[in-house]
């Protein structure tokens, strides 16, 4: 059993570090190729190697089971693959199904960031795992044994409370932002009177805040996809999980993230150099700064405002509603179908 | 999937499974770099359509 679930947890992170890597290659990449600033090949690669290296050289501080914190346990000390390896005739906890459960959560989320991925949809990778560790702590609640009843397992309405302010925070602040930035910039690089010289300017600009955002992807999100396999096996070398992590983001992105980077940089709207540099720039400070005050902040819903922000700046009517609304529709989703996904897996892996 | 994509993921995996067997993620990482800058450089003219 413990074999079996070991396999599963490796197979399941790499599973959702690859879908990582296929979605969020385009928050940092798509505005530069969206601008024809970088050829889709070049900028893919160039991810590839700001993310591994993010997750190399700095994932360690931020290994973590996301979405910790929703779901409570009473003693997080008894999560561990151990607890599945019960001796004749003893009884399980509500804790027994902690690893089976946060096994469910992460290939919930996978399965729906990468069904999302195919359809070149941006969708928050973050949100899908609290999407899968919800809909797995309320199979806990629900099917935990009987003779087990009492209140092993609860969910925290006050951190659920403020991932949903984190939604309808981020899209405006970008779009602030994308603007703010984009009249900002051009009141000190528009001295530039060549154009072929100013678009040179901004491109290196945007390539370089792509590169930041690719790293600090890497390095905050590697424990999306292997934090789960950190927490079941404290033993293991956190050095060689996160080279593990960091590969699966890699491989995702060289495979499979054209869709969504065309959706980001070619279909929201048309970006030219000095747009995309606001759009880039914008998703940054974004982050960053929603960050800061503690917001579980998404980087696809900051790419999307920043697009939105910078498109904006040539009028209301360069923005197409109806991709905006599709993506809106995949955002709602989002947790919707992981909890869902996690709620189904994790009944039946408890009765396996 | 085109050439290119292949062989990136190659790069990628060579490099993982040089710093799992030597112990040493960060001689992984040299090595994705260096595969991934030389794919970069000897793959002029193809692009994903």
């Amino acid at each position: 059993m413990i074999e079996w679930l070991l396999l599963a947890t490796f197979a399941t992170a790499f599973f959702m570090g690859w879908s990582m890597g296929g979605n969020d290659a385009a928050n940092s990449m798509a505005t530069s190729v969206g601008a024809g600033i970088l050829p889709l090949r070049r900028a893919v690669i160039l991810f590839a190697c700001f993310a591994i290296a993010g997750a190399v050289l700095q994932g360690e501080y931020v290994m973590k089971t996301i979405g910790k914190g929703i779901v409570l346990f009473e003693n997080e000390n008894a999560v561990s693959l151990e607890n599945l390896n019960l001796p004749a005739g003893a009884s399980p906890t509500p804790f027994t199904y902690v690893p089976v459960g946060a096994l469910a959560a992460i290939l919930a989320a996978a399965l729906w960031v990468a069904s999302a991925t195919r359809l070149g949809l941006p969708v928050s990778t973050s949100h899908s795992i609290v999407g899968g560790v919800l809909g797995s702590g309320l199979a806990l609640v629900f099917f935990s044994p009987p003779a087990l009843s009492g209140p092993g397992v609860q969910l925290s309405y006050a951190k659920l409370a403020q991932i949903v302010l984190s939604w309808i925070l981020t899209v405006p602040s970008a779009i602030f932002f994308a603007f703010l930035i984009y009249h900002v910039s051009s009141v000190f690089l528009h001295r530039v009177r060549d154009v072929v010289e100013l678009n040179k300017l901004y491109g290196i600009l945007t390539i370089l805040t792509a590169c930041f955002v690719a790293y600090s992807f890497g390095a905050n999100d590697v424990g999306n996809a292997v934090g789960a396999v950190g927490a079941a096996n404290p033993g293991f070398d956190m050095g060689l999980l996160k080279i593990f992590g960091g590969a699966a983001i890699a491989c995702g992105a060289i495979m499979f993230s054209h869709r969504v980077i065309e959706t980001l940089g070619k279909h929201i709207t048309v970006l030219a150099p000095p747009t995309a540099f606001a759009a880039q720039a914008g998703t940054a400070v974004t982050v960053y700064i929603l960050t800061m005050f503690g917001m579980p902040v998404s980087t696809s819903h900051s790419a999307v405002g920043g697009v939105i922000g910078a498109g904006l700046v040539g009028g209301v009517s360069t923005v197409r509603g109806k991709k905006i609304g599709i993506i809106s529709l995949a955002w709602v989703l989002t947790p919707l179908v992981p909890i869902a996904i996690a709620f189904g897996l994790t009944w039946l892996l408890m009765g396996a | 999937m085109e050439r290119w994509q292949m062989l990136g993921v190659l790069s990628v995996l060579a490099g993982l499974a040089v710093g799992w067997c030597a112990d040493n993620p960060y001689l992984g990482l040299l090595v994705v770099w260096i595969l991934l800058a030389l794919l970069e450089l000897f793959s002029h003219g193809e692009s994903h359509s």
